[in-house]
């Protein structure tokens, strides 16, 4: 079986690591005998989203998030389709916010984002920075994670995390994220997947199992990852450390 | 009121100096006792301040050495902080109760936000910025937003010393109508040209945001880079390496002046360049500065290179949170073609948070260890299986992989099993511990 992943924007939307999320769908997958393809691409290129399996878009600077935004904005209407055609999409960091109906900056200027969820994001004079512990209706363990950010969104419709503990979508929210049929949106940053080995392997089975339902899973090789993840909870989160799957 | 002021912070600076502490909390209370401090001191005549994400405190200490050395007097915050108090501390140790300084030179190592401070209460005439780097993101955000504070503080009296080899600087040139001085380097062995680096600040245009090209790179974004679409492109460094060798430390500048520098590695030879680059902007012999430089780099104590069961052991000091230190080390690890066994590890994330971020492993391309020569990598301390899957990540055999809680059971490992050079890739706070424990056993 054969799967492309699209990394939108690798070389603009890569401020905090986020590729590694790219690296664990990859390793992932071929752990499973499928052959993955990595499309490496950003604003010069031309864009098929009938080819992709996975749309992936991580974090960017302020000012290229807008360089970003324009180019997107081109593949509107493609994008809603797909989105709606159960097209898997990986977005995190403040890439959310493209997807929202419109971001405002600092100086109270609004800038129109690709409107296919009906939020606002905006831009703060301060940023927030903390650690998440997330908990969600489709993983068993909580999701760990960062995030860093310098915006907010208020009226989110569809989250995909009740916050335990961190920032959310705004300062002292209780919901995080987006969920909408293959759609998964974060504020986290950075290596997501590596971090919540749960989470990977619950991606990378759903996007096999979308184009060929009866896949025979071989046995994932997630050792250190749960170690890792397991290590993290206990020095950090005592209190909700759960007993494992 | 100024008299009180300086009095009181003269004292406790005395006392905070035999405690061995407190930099900034003198200038803090003096300023409590006359706000308008700063403003009643008459400060030097030539204000230096050197600011960026790293190596700011080896160039001003370099400076400061080196204008000592051929006879002027200077203030300089050597004492850890690098915040605007600080540097009132230090003032106030050498002022007179008048608050008159008779020093011919103040050098300040300043924090890249605390920039918009200082410089409007000290105007400094040069202003070395080293770089922008991704650094400590859950203090300081992004790179941009550390321009962005930058930026407020320059004035077009001030003269700007950059890297001209570093694309992203050129940001602060665009409108500055002050002086600006570049240093760089010219292509040579280590340049390489197929980038390295995944996770780059800059690799578009920043006037026309075409993508840059490259004729070659020397880490990172740093290289001869052009604009395809518009005029920008690297500018010809008024001062620049001309000839570089790692092995030995040693480099050429302008073909004319060869300047040892203290340690082998990317970093060492632009911070050694950038203060040479100063001090011949302050219209000192250049000749003296080279002889001045070189002497400074043969006394530094080398901590970083020993030998250990007959095999060498390399120490690289790294900053945690700070991807570029842990690519030049990769980088100076990958240069150094010998069959070897790697050390990774720190005893805390940030000593100024309590949280733990990660994502900064995946901004730092580990893939660089996919080697042959490299055999064993030992993962220590308490994000051991983070750095492990990191590893895993970059395709490196989790056979090589090696985990341990402690450095004492690491070392103790390494003494039983090392067969190979080792290159210890360490947070300052696990450096003194390392070299002790493998001192500690290398005197049979």
């Amino acid at each position: 079986m054969k799967i492309t992943i699209a990394h939108l924007y690798y070389d603009l939307c890569n401020l905090y690591g986020e590729n590694g999320n790219v690296k664990a769908l990859k390793y992932a997958l071929e752990s499973q005998g499928i052959d993955v393809t990595i499309q490496f691409l950003t604003i010069n290129d031309t864009l098929h989203f009938d080819d992709y399996d996975l749309v992936y878009i991580g974090m960017g600077t302020e000012e290229n998030r807008k360089l970003v935004l324009n180019h997107l904005k081109t593949y509107q209407k493609e994008i809603k389709k797909k989105i709606e055609e159960n097209k898997f999409f990986l977005i995190t960091g403040n890439a959310i916010e493209l997807f929202g109906a419109s971001i405002e900056e600092e100086n109270g200027k609004k800038i129109k984002c690709l409107n296919i969820f009906p939020f606002h994001a905006k831009e703060e004079s301060f940023r927030m920075a903390d650690e998440a512990l997330l908990k969600c209706d489709f993983l068993n363990n909580y999701v760990l994670g960062f995030q860093n950010q310098g915006s907010v969104i208020k009226d989110n419709q569809t989250p995909m995390f009740e916050v335990l503990k961190g920032i959310g979508s705004y300062p002292k929210s209780k919901a995080e994220g987006i969920h909408y049929k293959n759609f998964y949106g974060t504020y986290v940053i950075g290596p997501l997947l590596v971090r919540n080995p749960e989470f990977l392997q619950y991606l990378v089975k759903k996007l096999i199992q979308s184009k060929k339902e009866d896949y025979k899973f071989k046995k994932f090789h997630f050792e250190l990852e749960n170690k890792a993840y397991e290590h993290f909870i206990e020095s950090h989160y005592k209190e909700y450390k759960k007993e494992p799957m | 009121m100024k008299k009180t002021a300086i009095t009181i912070g003269k004292s406790l600076q005395k006392i905070g100096d035999k405690m061995g502490r407190g930099s900034i909390m003198p200038g803090t209370v003096a300023l409590k006792v006359d706000p308008n401090l700063w403003k009643k001191i008459t400060l030097p005549k030539t204000i230096i301040c050197v600011t960026g994400s790293s190596g700011k405190g080896s160039v001003t200490s370099m400076i400061t050495d080196v204008l000592r050395n051929m006879g002027k007097t200077v203030i300089y915050n050597d004492k850890g902080s690098n915040l605007p108090e600080a540097i009132l501390t230090s003032i106030l140790e050498k002022c007179s109760l008048n608050g008159k300084t008779k020093e011919d030179v103040l050098v300040c190592e300043i924090d890249e936000r605390y920039t918009k401070y200082l410089f409007p209460i000290i105007h400094p005439n040069y202003v070395v910025i080293t770089n922008l780097t991704r650094d400590q993101p859950p203090r300081q955000g992004h790179f941009d937003f550390v321009y962005n504070e930058i930026k407020k503080a320059i004035t077009d009296d001030m003269h700007l010393i950059l890297n001209a080899d570093d694309p992203y600087l050129y940001k602060f040139t665009f409108d500055h109508k002050g002086k600006v001085t570049y240093y760089g380097m010219k292509k040579n062995g280590y340049s390489y040209k197929k980038s390295l680096f995944q996770n780059l600040n800059l690799s578009y245009c920043p006037k026309c945001h075409t993508k840059l090209k490259y004729s070659y790179y020397q880490f990172e974004n740093i290289g001869n880079f052009k604009c395809p679409n518009c005029d920008f492109e690297r500018k010809k460094p008024n001062y620049e390496i001309t000839k570089l060798d790692y092995l030995n430390c040693n480099c050429e500048i302008n073909d004319t002046y060869q300047i040892h520098f203290p340690f082998g590695i990317l970093y060492c030879a632009y911070n050694t360049l950038a203060a040479f680059t100063l001090l011949s902007e302050l219209n000192l012999d250049k000749e003296e500065i080279k002889n001045q430089i070189s002497k400074l780099s043969k006394n530094k104590k080398i901590y970083d290179k020993y030998p250990f069961q007959g095999h060498d052991v390399y120490v690289l000091n790294n900053k945690n949170e700070n991807s570029s230190t842990f690519n030049q080390s990769l980088l100076f690890v990958k240069e150094h073609e010998e069959d070897k066994d790697i050390v990774i590890g720190w005893k805390e994330i940030s000593r100024r948070y309590s949280f733990d971020d990660l994502s900064w492993l995946y901004d730092i391309d580990f893939e660089l260890l996919n080697e042959k020569n490299i055999h064993n990598i030992y993962c220590v301390g308490p994000n051991r299986y983070d750095i492990a899957t990191r590893l895993k990540y970059a395709g490196i055999n989790e056979k090589n992989i090696l985990i341990y809680q402690t450095l004492e059971e690491a070392t103790a490992k390494m003494k039983k099993n090392t067969k190979y050079n080792i290159y210890a890739i360490l947070n300052f706070d696990y450096v003194e511990p390392f070299n002790k424990l493998m001192n500690a056993g290398d005197d049979e």
